[in-house]
């Protein structure tokens, strides 16, 4: 089994017009037998928030570096811990030298890790988490925070008060919806719609990726920033779909894809990304495709 | 000459016998790619100047290396003559720069008579082809290509409707995103007013003379394959083909 990874981001149009850099912020990599992928979505009224979004994305990815294997260990909860503390650290330092203030610093978290020993995905903040199956199913979770108010894991350093107040006052409000869709050749069909609680989601969601769904059925994981719910005249599940539909999985298959999506399928309905987007995806090779067993 | 053969795939163009190698797909790593293709003519008429244009040809290739978009560039030689069956003869398919040695490139031992039509045809035929299986695969495609020649076509198999009907679809936009053709004419002063018809007629971008075949226009014309195909690839992505191609050598 061999991993692959790739991303890719792309300027809204919405931020075109308006003179605003892209915000949205994506990487990947593999570190060891570790593949990741990581997208950021900085706050379109914060500050240098473009600049928060390359930091969170660049620290979370130099936390897996740091942890290697460890992070698909056994032990979810500790992985998940290690990393949020090493991208922490990082992120107080490079604060500090850069003088980069709270406002910069607004932006989500969203990373997958898969090993041949299994995965996660640790969302904090909203977005898109797609599980490609190598039957061509693709099971979609969108995480979307009320009243257009995501969190942001920078929140947690001083003023989470005033992020709870911002939804009621209620740490137990349920703040933060999560979709489950599932789409197959021929339908798309709602799976659930959960809700989960202000405090829930300021630790962020967690999705655990089994060792035997690695091994056996996982083709792609992808995260993706809310940019791709903002997609003129395109359904949000369609849109992922489009995105993931890799024609060619050589080099930088995940960029080759955005592009053409962006400068084809999406502008032909419309504007096309009318917000940031991004998105990072791991490929599995399995044996039967030329990955090493 | 590169890489395994393994790794290069033939393809068809049209029915009329014609047929191109290319880099499988899951080789090619980028974005985007521009098609270079170098068509050089190798009829008995090109034995006085064999050497210097073998080297021109090697200098042209070679060059490209240098371009900030190597990465990005295919080439495919082909040479033509009808001492080939068929009319042309690949000295490789479509590939990138770093496959390619050009210390490998053997003699054209120059003999027979020239399919000039053949060539244009080959040339322009392939790369519709292939370009369409990359834009297929979500590679962003453009192109350029240059048909190097002495003297007029006088014998092929392709037909003038052919190559207009390749050169049509290479610039309708939709599956290579530009596309230029250069005719070169070199020791080409008698049949130069045929070369010039034969570009209009077919509806090949530009026509070229680069004069007498002197190791000075030699490298005169491998500057200018190298700087046109540096510039045609930077235009990729703009939607439009370059306009910085010289109207001289």
């Amino acid at each position: 089994m061999k991993f692959h990874s790739d991303d890719y981001f792309h300027i809204g149009h919405e931020h075109v017009v308006a003179g605003k850099p892209c915000q949205d912020y994506a990487l990947s990599g593999l570190s060891g037998g570790v593949a990741y992928a990581t997208v950021s979505d900085g706050c379109s009224t914060g500050g240098n928030t473009d600049v928060g979004a390359r930091l969170v994305a660049l620290s979370a990815a130099k936390a897996i570096h740091t942890l290697g294997d460890a992070v698909t260990g056994p032990k979810r909860d500790y992985a998940v811990e290690a990393i949020v503390f090493h991208q922490q650290t990082i992120l107080n330092e490079v604060k500090t030298l850069l003088s980069v203030t709270r406002n910069d610093m607004l932006a989500t978290c969203l990373y997958a890790v898969v090993s041949e020993r299994g995965g996660f995905v640790h969302v904090r903040g909203d977005g898109v988490v797609a599980f490609v199956k190598r039957n061509g199913s693709i099971l979609l979770h969108r995480f979307d925070w009320a009243n257009n108010t995501p969190f942001y894991p920078e929140y947690l350093n001083d003023d989470v008060s005033s992020f709870v107040e911002a939804h009621g006052g209620v740490e137990d409000a349920h703040a933060l919806t999560e979709e489950k869709w599932l789409l197959t050749n021929n339908e798309c069909k709602h799976i659930s719609t959960t809700t989960h609680s202000i405090a829930h989601g300021m630790g962020g969601m967690l999705i655990d990726i089994n060792q035997e769904v690695v091994k056996n059925e996982l083709a792609y994981v992808a995260v993706f920033t809310d940019g791709v719910e903002a997609v003129d005249g395109m359904d949000w599940k369609e849109a992922a779909a489009h995105l993931l539909d890799f024609k060619n999985t050589a080099g930088v298959f995940a960029k080759r894809r955005m592009i053409r999506f962006v400068t084809k399928e999406a502008t032909a309905r419309g504007v096309g990304p009318s917000d940031d987007i991004a998105y990072a995806a791991i490929r599995v090779e399995h044996e039967s495709q030329g990955g090493a067993p | 000459m590169g890489r395994l053969t393994g790794d290069m795939d033939s393809h068809l163009i049209g029915r009329g016998g014609f047929a191109f190698t290319g880099l499988r797909f899951d080789k090619l790593g980028a974005t985007e790619y521009t098609l270079v293709t170098v068509a050089v003519d190798v009829s008995g008429s090109v034995e006085l100047f064999e050497k210097e244009l073998l080297s021109a040809i090697k200098l042209a290739v070679d060059a490209c290396k240098k371009s900030p978009r190597s990465d990005n560039i295919l080439v495919r030689v082909l040479l033509f003559s009808t001492k080939f069956q068929g009319g042309v003869s690949e000295l490789h398919g479509f590939k990138p720069l770093t496959d390619i040695d050009v210390a490998a490139y053997p003699a054209l031992h120059p003999s027979g008579s020239t399919p000039l039509w053949d060539a244009v045809y080959s040339s322009i035929g392939a790369t519709n082809i292939y370009a369409e299986l990359l834009a297929n695969q979500d590679y962003g495609v453009n192109a350029i290509t240059f048909v190097i020649t002495d003297g007029a076509n006088n014998s092929s198999t392709a037909t003038m409707a052919m190559i207009k009907h390749e050169l049509k679809k290479a610039i309708s936009g939709e599956k290579l995103e530009s596309m230029i053709s250069i005719l070169v004419g070199i020791n080409s002063a008698e049949c130069r007013t045929y070369l010039e018809e034969f570009q209009k007629e077919a509806g090949m971008t530009h026509y070229k003379d680069i004069g007498d075949a002197t190791p000075r226009n030699l490298a005169k014309l491998a500057a200018f394959v190298s700087r046109s195909v540096s510039s045609q690839s930077q235009a990729l992505g703009t939607g439009v083909p370059s306009k910085q191609i010289a109207a001289t050598i």
